[in-house]
């Protein structure tokens, strides 16, 4: 670091101190607002209220560019160290003047209202933006930002007090091409955390194609136009912000795509994180870890790569939870309008579709779902189902006067362990929930204890969405934390609510583009708290934990009971 | 050619029921019409004035004949070929009104209810169809697939049972009753439904993917990572001739394209050619027109510039797999029209290429096995149509006839004839199996077979008339079969 960027960096941090101290006067906390207004809504927006003006501009230009579609990556994010979440909102903009991009960016959270701090953070980009992940690259048990762009992307070192140091070049990671989202995770147990970068296609205008809706006027491509899938990157973390691009020698590299959705957990039983990976009208994968950094997709043997009508499908986010409480982590993956969902019961060695038989998509599949994300919004203890939708094609019927593309999102409540039903009033009004929405990224933004979520919109202002779901009972929050203070990605958590087994695993790349909170809400209905919870570390260490006093419960490696060398329960 | 004739005989005969139902089941002249009312243009977003044209002159026959069906029929089909389901679920409702057992009404009523978001209806209108026993192979397999689609196993396995009943070499409607057998746990039932198709010389990739999944479903892993294909397989396609006459109505550009590709394919070059031209000149840097026109030239006998046009636009799109295999074709083509071998390796390194960029299209192994095939080596040449057969053996590629009859030219004489023999039975009514079968036959002194195979065309009926003068005047010349030509715009 050169003297003059430590000055300045010196200087923005004094300033972050001076202007984060205080909120605006007139701003009010979120639970009198909603009663002042009669809202009976699950979910409100509240982004004006909070201070967030930011407006995801996703390029559109009327020459109907496959990026356009993509933007909208999220991240709730503790950057200041304070306990509550802050957040980070990546920007597209156009696609042929990088001059003209306003650029990510970064909000602070005082637990009332969120400020603009990015031009004192470290934090700012003026990449074409798409997603961003959050982990812990460098060990240090701050959490950091990885950002995935159109052209290069970028890693930002978190330094803890807001402010964020660009690793990119020093890391190794240097990648430019079409990025979709990231995960971190620590793939080979050493204890550090690796990374997982999607790609798309290899596009450029001259790769760009030109199609047309059934009524002939210009419209976005699907995929197979462009005929140009792109594998995905494996990197592995050496130590020291030092990365190795091991996409080749993983065998990760083996089958292109056309990547937009990833999660990073243990699906086959081994205790070893395995990759999902959604694609766009290619075969999702399921990249089964084979231990040493080795990895083999299994999909279509374990029928989770196609439909059983033998289609691919238009694969964006994807979520995983143990929805029926046999521990292991069941998936479903969302799809453009027209195709039912991959709503897959874990079975061991296949996957079962759920998907008629849930209910969810009598009311998803109309609509194009590039997020879906699970979350006990009203502490009932079964898990709920958020999914952002947004269209990528021209539909005869419009549902907003200023977008054609904009639907409204989708909000069901878990019933049952296979069963949703959707949310009457679910979002508020029509002219705040009918949009061309994007990423989801979930916590608890209020500090409440329930979870909000902020959802990227195109061309509109992102919605950050206060939970206040009449709650049908307690809820606890477990903050799992790696040695190094950070949050402990890969971790298993397993306690036991109301005579079920509950299965939780410490994650933040969810849904779609987007990074939620670490921490494990975990609704608690009628019954009572769990006394204790074993935990896994992702180095297979497990420990069980006294869960004593009052929730948020954080739980570090040494302070529990252990470590035993295998997980207590199956 | 042939495919078309089936179209407009179904259509031909089912126009032929709607004129006895009218009489026997439609109101009488003077009962009105609840709620009809034809299409407000101004209510609906138009992007085309091609689009506006057509849907005027529906409706204006509907207004000079409010009280018959197919008018309203027709409105509706147009409004649906054009991307306007709802409007178009109004319209079919309006001729059913008048004619409850217009059946087509009701299926592509169907249709548009799944393509406008609503697949539950679309469920309801076919079972009250299959109800009233007013389906067809076609409108079960339907019913059985999106029965599938939403859980309901119940009637998706006595859809697929239909299916199978009304049609019995129907491999859409046994994939489905597989597929129900396999979502319900009877695997072994799934296992002996699909062996027989897993078992025959040329296989289908999708049903060795539903066997393979049945297998893996019952713990059987080894056994179906032998059979499990290793990349997964195209997604099977059903014919479908309602839906396929639809595609007749599109306006618009992609509908002047379809249409241009239309009389290309039916030789009526005098109409394509312009046409091609005109969609070229107007929209630049459209590889859809520009293969449209390349082909029309090609067809035209005009080699060198179809190929100029290709390879400029590959120059712009240098990973464009259609680019780069038709060029592939055009080449051989030009080499097989002059005699001139020596772009042969250059088709050969453009198929290759188009092979690396697209390894899922049966058109880039089919052009390449053309290519092979033309500079004689067969061994090569008889891979690259078995990987394009094994992608789809029903494409308009014909793959599997070009694999017996490479087979037969290696002098693996009764192994071809056996393939040659299963392609006729799967498409007995496409021109290219049975005229190679035939030729085969003759070439090979098969007098018995052959004889069989021509008292097979003429006790086939009318739909057969046309096919069996065609072998006639093979076997006459000792014609085999042609390169492939594909027209298909895989960029639109």
């Amino acid at each position: 670091m050169t003297l003059s960027s430590l000055t300045v960096r010196v200087l923005c941090a004094a300033l972050l101190t001076a202007i984060g101290c205080s909120g605006p006067k007139n701003m009010t906390p979120s639970e009198p607002e909603a009663a002042k207004t009669g809202s009976e809504a699950w979910l409100v927006d509240e982004a004006a209220l909070r201070g967030v003006d930011f407006l995801l501009d996703n390029g559109y230009s009327g020459r109907f560019a496959i990026p356009e579609t993509f933007p909208g990556g999220v991240a709730l994010l503790d950057a200041d160290s304070d306990g509550d979440l802050d957040l980070y909102l990546v920007q597209a903009g156009s696609l042929d003047d990088e001059g003209a991009r306003s650029g990510n960016r970064l909000y602070r959270n005082d637990g009332h209202g969120f400020f603009d701090v990015v031009e004192f953070s470290g934090a700012e980009d003026t990449g074409w933006g798409i997603a961003a992940a959050t982990g812990d690259a460098d060990g240090d048990g701050i959490i950091d930002l990885y950002v995935s762009n159109l052209g290069a992307d970028r890693l930002f070192r978190g330094l803890g007090d807001c402010r964020f140091e660009d690793v990119t070049v020093e890391s190794g990671l240097n990648l430019d091409g079409f990025s979709t989202g990231a995960g971190f995770a620590d793939l080979d147990g050493d204890g550090d955390q690796d990374l997982v970068v999607l790609n798309y296609i290899i596009w450029s205008w001259a790769h760009e194609a030109e199609c047309y809706n059934p009524q002939g006027g210009r419209d976005y491509c699907a995929p197979s136009n462009y005929a140009y899938p792109e594998s995905d990157h494996l990197f592995e973390n050496l130590g020291d912000l030092h990365f190795k691009d091991i996409s080749e020698v993983s065998g990760f590299s083996d089958l292109p795509g056309t990547a937009l959705g990833i999660a990073i957990a243990d699906i086959s039983g081994d205790s070893l994180p395995d990759i999902v990976v959604s694609n766009d009208r290619m075969p999702d994968r399921l990249w089964l870890n084979q231990g040493g950094l080795r990895f083999f997709d299994e999909a279509l043997l374990r029928n989770s790569a196609i439909g059983l009508n033998g289609k691919v499908r238009a694969g964006m986010g994807v979520d995983l939870a143990d929805l029926d409480h046999d521990d292991d982590l069941d998936q479903l993956v969302v799809h453009i309008a027209g195709e039912a969902d991959a709503f897959l019961r874990n079975d061991g060695s296949w996957f079962s579709d759920q998907s008629a038989v849930s209910g969810v998509g009598s009311y998803s599949r109309p609509r194009t779902r590039f997020s879906a994300n699970f979350a006990d919004f009203d502490h009932d203890g079964r898990l709920d189902l958020m999914i952002a939708t947004g269209r990528v094609e021209w539909k005869p019927e419009r549902l907003s006067e200023t977008d054609i593309y904009a639907e409204p999102n989708l909000l069901l409540r878990g019933v049952a362990p296979w069963r949703f039903e959707p949310v009457e009033q679910a979002f508020g009004p029509p002219e705040t929930r009918i949009r061309s929405a994007r990423g989801i990224a979930l916590g608890d933004i209020d500090g409440d204890g329930d979870l909000d979520a902020v959802v990227s919109n195109h061309n509109e202002r992102v919605s950050v969405l206060i939970n206040q779901a009449p709650k049908r009972g307690e809820s606890i929050i477990i903050d799992i934390r790696g040695s190094s203070g950070g949050p402990a990605l890969g971790a298993v958590a397993r306690l036991e609510v109301g005579g079920q087994n509950l299965r939780l695993d410490v994650r933040t790349t969810r849904g779609f583009a987007s990074a939620s909170d670490h921490r494990l809400h975990i609704g608690l209905g009628d019954a009572e708290a769990p006394r204790s919870v074993e935990v896994t570390f992702s180095n297979q260490d497990c420990e069980v934990f006294e869960l004593e006093g009052e929730s948020p419960f954080l739980l570090k490696p040494g302070s529990g009971l252990g470590p035993f060398s295998a997980p207590v329960v199956q | 050619m042939i495919r078309a004739d089936t179209i407009s005989f179904v259509v031909a005969r089912t126009g032929l029921a709607f004129i006895v139902c009218l009489c026997a089941c439609g109101p009488g002249p003077e009962e009105p019409i609840s709620q009809a009312s034809t299409i407000d243009i101004s209510e609906i977003q138009l992007q085309t004035p091609a689009i506006l044209e057509a849907i005027t002159e529906a409706n204006r026959l509907v207004e000079a004949a409010p009280q018959d069906p197919n008018a309203w029929f027709e409105l509706g089909r147009r409004l649906q070929a054009n991307g306007l389901y709802i409007e178009a679920i109004r319209i079919y409702d309006t001729s059913l009104e008048l004619l409850p057992s217009l059946h087509q009404a009701n299926y592509l009523k169907a249709v548009a209810q799944r393509q406008a978001g609503q697949p539950q209806a679309a469920v309801s209108t076919l079972k009250a169809l299959s109800e009233a026993g007013g389906t067809d192979a076609v409108m079960e397999r339907a019913l059985a697939g999106w029965s599938l689609d939403l859980g309901d196993l119940g009637s998706a396995e006595t859809a697929a049972q239909r299916t199978i009943e009304l049609e019995s070499n129907c491999r859409g409607g046994h994939a489905l009753l597989a597929r129900v057998y396999i979502e319900t746990g009877r695997l072994s039932e799934a296992c002996t439904l699909l062996e027989p198709f897993v078992q025959r010389a040329v296989r289908h990739r999708y049903l060795d993917f539903l066997y393979a999944t049945a297998l893996m479903k019952d713990g059987r892993r080894d056994e179906a990572m032998k059979i499990m294909p290793g990349t997964p397989p195209a997604p099977p396609s059903w014919p479908d001739p309602y839906l396929e006459a639809l595609t007749d109505l599109a306006a618009g550009f992609p509908a002047a394209l379809q249409e241009t590709r239309d009389w290309l394919n039916a030789g009526k070059l005098e109409l394509a050619l312009p046409r091609a031209g005109e969609l070229y000149q107007n929209t630049p840097g459209s590889p859809a027109a520009a293969i449209l026109y390349a082909l029309s030239l090609r067809d035209s006998g005009r080699f060198d510039d179809a190929l100029g046009i290709l390879m400029d636009e590959l120059d712009h799109r240098p990973q464009h797999p259609e680019l780069l295999y038709q060029a592939a074709a055009v080449m051989t083509m030009a080499a097989q029209s002059t005699g001139n071998q020596a772009q042969l390796p250059a088709a050969l390194e453009l198929s290759e290429a188009a092979v690396e960029v697209d390894p899922g299209s049966y058109q880039t192994h089919g052009v390449r096995g053309a290519v092979l095939l033309s500079m004689g080596r067969l061994d090569k040449a008889l891979e690259a149509f078995q990987h394009c057969a094994e992608i789809d053996p029903l494409s308009p590629a014909q793959c599997p006839t070009k694999v017996g009859n490479v087979l037969i030219m290696l002098g693996r004489v009764d192994e071809g004839l056996a393939i040659l023999v299963e392609a006729v039975e799967q498409q007995p009514l496409e021109v290219a199996p049975t005229i190679t079968y035939a030729v085969q036959l003759k070439a090979n002194g098969r007098q018995q077979e052959l004889d069989a195979l021509m008292l097979r065309l003429r006790d086939g009926g009318s739909v057969f008339s046309d096919l069996r003068a065609m072998v006639e005047r093979a076997l006459a010349s000792g014609e085999t079969i042609e390169m492939p030509k594909f027209t298909g715009g895989a960029s639109d």
